[in-house]
């Protein structure tokens, strides 16, 4: 292995219904398609060696996504990013790409925070939360009731051109999804939301995946 | 407008997989900026839900023949699944297509592919939600025109009062004739009537069938058969290079090839090797070209080299290895659905599972040597044991066994036949490994239309039962699985594909009473058909069990497959002498009838033969 291309790519329309696993495999075909020096697995059904930085609920489009792809040769990022843009289908428009060097945190490991936006009807019923000490989110885990307050999760709560900006904890440590926020505040009815960024806190500032140097 | 998308947006709580109707999948076809540039704008329906529907392979042929014209259009469409229906149903929304979510019944043309006779009541459901009428002689002039076509037209009768014209045999030519001819005639009639003279199109209103007060056809007039279309060879440019790639997992997802179409091995329950003479086979240089561009336009990381009976293909040998030595560096596997039961097949499978590890299934049919002689099965049970001795040999561990049961004159012996051989691989297999284990999976005997067996009753189901019954207890023990099938749905298969213009009605009944999806166990429901045959009169028996005379019409008589009847009642009176015929390739011409009779011959290695 000699590098890890990391890539920032979107979810429009079309292409927020289309699940995880689903999009494991799109963008499989695609980097084979852009005949870029994958490095495969071992054992009976090798796979290139993909990470995806966190993993986006069904419905939701975004402008923030990452993918580390491990490959055998080094690779300009111009190169991978061109390459890649023309083979990937096109509800899926590619940012940005930088080479990182091999050993750095996988990206799934290091996400600390989420940007998204939402655009409800009404969006004093999201900005509220900026005047609220709790906000408790009821969960149904494994048959058991579990009641958590996420405010702490809450960075931000602003108001933007196009809706109500939040950024929350994400990752493996402390994750906030969308529709818990909607539920906890007893949205019900389906609100469009959007996710813009994801972040990694470090040495108290937030960063893109596609800036870690270790 | 309401699209696919915005549904799915909107009840996507809902809709289990939306990425079944979003029509953006890689090498999708979209002519919307073009539109004033069209002569014609088709659908290609397959009735079925998308995953099954993506995995055929005729659907992107016809796909790909006729976008490859900028004046015409093909979208697809497949049988909503019944979250999406209920949706569509609450919101208004008829059946679109899924491209530009264009309701169907806008479109010039709609054509349905018949694969399997169990998914005939979604073709009328998938009209009914078109909102267009499920006969034909319902339909205005301005509908759309409706036709089919695929394996099971070759007995078009039980779809006779729905679609406006068959086709018959291979689609490449008469399909891209047939757009022609949207192009240039504009209305129904005159498409209709141009249609009527190329080759494999049948019109079912330009027939007419009376019956016998016993329930038997006493004419059908005219008495001049529609012979099916055939390609003479296989043409690089009708091979979609560029197949829509789908974003969910479907049946079979990856590149195809087919490396040759035909199978003259002559087993005699076999409708595709009878209605698909005769073996044309693609150069070896043609399908590594064809392999290499497909995967340079789709991204797939497996290879699948289809036929009805892949091992046969002449220069397989070379091939496999020129393939593998490229595909191997790329971790693209391949894989060959059909083996053969000899050590060539063995040393075949060992050859391409360097990339992917995969089973191994071999299809004896039947467990007797009688029988096996009977359907011209030319397999001994000593070429299976040598099989499965070298594929043990080399590693493997479990070995999928394939049978029919319920075949003509079979006896219990014959059954038990079928658990003695499965225990004699496994005991083969534990010479070479402790964790050798042999499943044995079993279908109920279908007689079709075309074939040798097409006089003979099928079996009850209750007989048919009480012998997977024996069979499941004679295949207890370690190392030993036995898989079955449902008889009722066998039994509803046997009375479509033998049946007559009668049992449109049927069909169109239990659609009515809320049959869909019939090939799937969750959905089917035999009650509703015992109804809707009873409410017309019609005895399902008639068509499944009853032994036909040679001197019988049959309602398939409308159809020349180019094979015989006559071969076929030869190959029907040497079957219960346990004769068996050897394939043409190897003695010579046995008489079928479809070289001298369709003008055709047997292409081998990309090359005619004899």
């Amino acid at each position: 292995m000699a590098m890890i291309a990391c890539i920032k790519f979107g979810k429009e329309q079309g292409a927020a219904f289309i699940s995880h696993l689903d999009l494991i495999r799109v963008f499989e075909r695609a980097l084979r398609r852009a005949k870029l020096p994958l490095s495969f697995s071992e054992g009976f059904s090798p796979r290139p060696k993909l990470v995806f930085a966190h993993a986006l609920g069904l419905g939701i489009t975004s402008s923030g996504e990452y993918l580390d792809v491990a490959l055998d040769e080094d690779v300009d990022p111009g190169e991978v990013f061109f390459r890649l843009k023309e083979a990937l289908p096109s509800p899926f428009p590619l940012y940005d790409c930088a080479a990182l060097p091999n050993g750095v945190t996988p990206a799934m490991a290091a996400i600390t925070h989420a940007s998204y936006v939402f655009t409800p009807e009404d969006e004093s019923r999201i900005l509220q939360i900026n005047s609220m000490d709790t906000l408790i989110s009821t969960r149904n885990r494994k048959g058991k009731v579990v009641t958590e307050d996420i405010r702490p999760h809450i960075s931000l709560v602003e108001k933007t051109g196009s809706g109500v900006r939040v950024i929350v904890r994400a990752g493996s440590q402390k994750n906030v999804r969308p529709d818990a926020l909607l539920a906890a505040l007893g949205i019900e009815e389906p609100v469009p939301v959007h996710r813009e960024d994801l972040y990694i806190e470090t040495g108290g500032r937030l960063i893109t995946p596609l800036m870690r140097t270790e | 407008m309401l699209t696919y998308q915005t549904l799915c947006a909107k009840h996507l709580d809902r809709i289990e997989k939306p990425g079944r109707y979003l029509g953006t999948e890689l090498n999708s076809v979209h002519k919307g900026d073009q539109l004033d540039r069209l002569s014609a704008r088709i659908c290609l329906a397959f009735p079925d839900v998308y995953e099954v529907g993506m995995s055929h392979f005729g659907l992107k042929i016809l796909y790909h023949l006729a976008n490859k014209r900028s004046e015409f259009w093909a979208e697809r469409v497949f049988a909503p699944w019944p979250d999406m229906e209920k949706v569509m149903e609450e919101e208004d929304v008829p059946l679109m297509t899924l491209e530009s979510s264009t309701p169907l019944s806008q479109m010039d043309m709609i054509g349905f592919t018949l694969q399997y006779e169990l998914s005939f009541t979604n073709i009328l459901h998938m009209l009914r939600l078109s909102r267009l009428e499920i006969r034909r002689k319902d339909r205005k002039d301005t509908d759309p025109l409706v036709i089919a076509g695929g394996p099971c037209a070759f007995n078009p009768e039980p779809l006779a009062d729905f679609f406006d014209a068959f086709v018959i045999g291979d689609g490449e030519e008469v399909f891209v004739q047939i757009l022609e001819i949207l192009k240039e005639e504009k209305t129904k009639a005159g498409r209709l009537e141009a249609m009527s003279k190329l080759q494999g199109v049948y019109l079912p209103d330009r027939y007419s069938v009376s019956y016998n007060p016993d329930g038997t056809i006493s004419s059908i007039s005219p008495d001049t058969p529609v012979a099916k279309a055939v390609v003479k060879e296989l043409r690089l440019e009708d091979y979609p290079t560029d197949p829509v790639v789908p974003y969910i997992q479907t049946v079979h997802d990856r590149v195809n090839v087919e490396v040759f179409r035909g199978c003259v091995r002559g087993c005699r329950f076999c409708q595709a090797g009878m209605i698909y003479r005769p073996t044309r086979e693609r150069s070896k240089a043609d399908v590594k070209e064809l392999v290499l561009a497909t995967l340079e336009q789709t991204g797939y990381e497996e290879v699948s080299l289809t036929s009805l009976s892949t091992a046969d293909y002449t220069e397989l040998g070379c091939l496999v290895p020129e393939l593998m030595q490229v595909l191997e560096p790329e971790r693209v596997s391949l894989s060959l659905p059909s083996l053969r039961i000899d050590s060539f097949s063995v040393d075949i499978a060992r050859e391409i599972e360097k990339v992917k590890k995969t089973g191994l299934t071999f299809a004896p049919e039947a467990g007797s040597q009688r029988l096996r002689d009977l359907i011209n099965k030319n397999v001994s049970e000593e070429d299976l044991l040598n099989a499965a001795e070298a594929a043990f040999k080399n590693g493997w561990t479990h070995i999928k066994l394939y049978f029919m049961i319920g075949l003509p004159t079979e006896t219990d012996e014959d059954v038990l036949a079928i658990a003695a051989l499965g225990r004699k691989v496994r005991e083969l297999g534990l010479k070479y490994t402790k964790k050798a284990a042999v499943t044995v999976s079993t279908s109920s005997f279908v007689p079709k239309s075309h074939t040798p067996f097409q006089w003979v009753g099928q079996e009850t189901k209750e007989e048919l039962r009480r012998k997977q019954f024996l069979l499941k207890d004679s295949l207890k023990g370690p190392g030993l699985n036995f898989s079955w099938n449902d008889p009722e749905t066998s039994y509803l298969e046997a009375v479509i594909a033998r049946g007559d213009r009668r049992l449109g009605e049927v069909i169109a009944r239990a659609e009515e009473k809320g049959a869909v999806f019939d090939s799937w166990s969750d959905f089917f429901k035999p009650e509703i058909w015992q109804e809707a045959f009873a409410e017309c009169g019609l005895d399902p028996d008639f068509y499944a069990r009853r032994p036909r005379d040679k001197g019988e019409i049959l309602p398939w008589d409308v159809i020349d497959s180019g094979v015989t009847k006559r071969f076929l009642w030869r190959e029907w009176e040497k079957a219960l002498r346990g004769e068996t015929t050897a394939d043409c390739r190897e003695v010579g011409c046995t008489g079928c009838g479809v070289c001298p009779g369709l003008d055709v011959s047997i292409v081998l290695g990309g090359e005619p033969w004899l």
